[in-house]
């Protein structure tokens, strides 16, 4: 606990002129690990992530109204739920597997999209989707009732309470909710070995390149980090734990933007 | 002795429901569940057109679900069933097909603790408005601010109208709820305890806003505080384990009741 705070709080005095150059420096090559930088593997982590957002947070959120607000209690939505609550639990290599077979794999199911971005974007996605669902459905299950009564006592249909007035209630927990979704894939790199991210990139990742072609080569920070730990040079060593920090350094910032959206929400409904 | 064999003796009220004035809404022998505990008897009753109408009772006899019914919130209970009609006018409120938009906006209801929307004091007034009747943006300001006027509220509110509804007192959120229902237009409005969570200031202003209303609209009025049921209504409906045991003009009820529980009941002595 306390060493975790201190490697946080420590992060905060890295000068910029040596964080700055470490995220957009390219990697070199194998011999000079202190002119390398992390630039693939950040973009990498940015694209994944933003991919992951767009493909799992709208269905998520849509599949989490469905279940709170419409679904009657019948014995298949009780499937579904305990479904989605199991999948939550699932471990991310399976995760990363069904990322093989469905986006990367060509033929049959597959979309072949192969070892890309977009794939690993989307793997990411499906997994974040169980943590979303669960985390908005609370959300929407701790919106008052005196809430929902006083919008239906003026007359509005379900559609208009869930949209008007439900949703906008439930919204800083669905937003905080997404967010750690999203800071929990960012750190896992299981999914993505399978799915077939490489370590040494020189060039930017192309996200689209699975669909429209081009080079599909990518990685991300976490992959990086655990490439960089095997190598021989214990210079590499150093900068694993380099890319450890930017990581943290990231997710600090990502749960910090959940905290502030989140006072943000609370005071404008209080 | 068990509830369920108590309730058995406890008669409906027999009075024949011919009343002197025009009828807004009439209830019909209804029955109604939560799941299998039942909450109300056969209750009948009719509601007087441009009247104050109270419903008296210890808790739990079914005051508020018998209100509730009346536009139908008692839906969003899944557990709820029920048996029996309530109609307004030619409208059958209890229909399988009744359109409940269209009720709840021809009756609108005050809740309990005042709950309005967490948007400006100005949104809370037109948000029913917009929905329903889709103003341009002058014809909206003058409903807001006739409605605001109407719940007493508007000399207090006029230089702050785009700050939260939530800001305001109790007492001043209780009357944004009334301008906020009033804002629709509705011929009857519905009010659960209106005044149990206010200081009797707050209290005696939506007392004498009730008397005002009464003009334009028909008022159903759940009440624990027996003076405020004699002072604001004028009928008045004794109800006591999930039955109405009496119902009359409320000078009747409250001088010379027919029923002895009644009797018992709004002269303290109950229990
Ligand atoms: N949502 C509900 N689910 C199950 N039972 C309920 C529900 N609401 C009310 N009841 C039951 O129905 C009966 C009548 O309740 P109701 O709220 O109508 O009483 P009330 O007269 O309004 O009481 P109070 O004066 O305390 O508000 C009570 O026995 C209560 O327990
Ligand atoms: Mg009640």
């Amino acid at each position: 606990m306390w060493s975790s705070m201190l490697l946080v709080t420590s992060t905060l005095f890295i000068p910029l002129e040596i964080y700055i150059p470490f995220l957009t420096e390219r990697y070199q090559d194998i011999f000079s690990p202190y002119s390398s930088g992390i630039r693939a593997a950040f973009y990498g982590t940015i694209w994944v992530m933003l991919i992951a957002m767009i493909s799992s947070v709208p269905i998520s959120v849509g599949a989490a109204i469905y279940l709170e607000e419409y679904a009657k209690p019948t014995k298949t939505t009780k499937l579904i739920q305990a479904l989605v609550t199991n999948l939550a639990g699932v471990p991310s290599i399976v995760f990363g597997m069904f990322g093989l077979a469905i986006f990367v794999k060509q033929g049959g199911i597959g979309w072949g999209l192969g070892p890309s971005i977009l794939a690993a974007g989307l793997t990411m996605g499906v997994m974040a989707m169980p943590i979303i669902v669960l985390a908005s459905q609370e959300a929407l299950r701790s919106v008052p009732r005196s809430l929902r009564e006083s919008a239906y006592g003026v007359g509005c249909t379900q559609w208009q309470v869930t949209k008007d007035h439900v949703l906008p209630s439930a919204m800083p927990g669905i937003m905080t909710g997404s967010i750690l979704a999203m800071s929990r894939i960012m750190g896992e790199a299981a999914p993505l070995v399978v799915v077939g991210a490489t370590a040494m990139i020189v060039f930017d990742p192309e996200p689209l390149a699975g669909l429209l072609g081009g080079n599909v080569n990518f990685t991300v920070i976490p992959i990086q980090i655990y490439f960089w730990t095997s190598e021989p040079d214990p210079a590499w060593h150093a900068m694993a734990a380099a890319a450890s920090i930017s990581l943290i350094a990231l997710l600090v910032a990502m749960n910090s933007i959940a905290i502030v959206l989140r006072q943000h929400f609370r005071r404008r409904l209080n | 002795m068990s509830e369920e064999a108590q309730t058995e003796e406890i008669p409906n009220s027999t009075r024949d429901l011919e009343i002197d004035d025009e009828k807004e809404l009439m209830i019909e022998d209804l029955d109604l569940w939560y799941g299998d505990k039942q909450a109300l008897y056969g209750v009948s009753l009719p509601i007087a057109k441009n009247s104050v109408t109270a419903l008296i009772g210890p808790s739990g006899c079914g005051k508020s679900t018998l209100l509730r019914m009346m536009n139908r919130m008692n839906d969003l209970i899944p557990i709820c069933h029920y048996d029996g009609k309530i109609s307004m006018g030619d409208v059958e409120i209890t229909g399988k097909d009744a359109d409940l938009v269209e009720i709840r906006k021809k009756i609108g209801m005050v809740f309990q603790r005042p709950n309005p929307f967490p948007k400006s004091i100005y949104d809370n007034v037109g948000y029913g408005v917009k929905l329903h009747f889709k103003p341009t943006r002058e014809e909206l300001d003058a409903i807001v601010e006739k409605s605001l006027k109407r719940a007493a509220l508007w000399k207090e509110v006029a230089d702050r109208q785009h700050e939260l509804g939530t800001s305001l007192s109790g007492g001043q959120q209780q009357r944004l709820c009334i301008a906020r229902t009033i804002a629709i237009e509705p011929d009857v409005i519905l009010m659960d305890e209106p005044c149990s969570a206010l200081d009797p200031i707050a209290t005696a202003a939506i007392e004498e806003l009730i008397l005002e209303l009464k003009k334009d609209f028909t008022v159903v009025i759940v009440t624990h505080s027996m003076s405020q049921a004699a002072r604001v209504s004028d009928y008045t409906g004794f109800m006591y384990l999930g039955r109405l045991v009496e119902f009359d003009k409320t000078e009747k009820i409250f001088s010379d009741p027919d029923n002895e529980l009644t009797k018992r009941y709004i002269t303290g002595r109950f229990g």
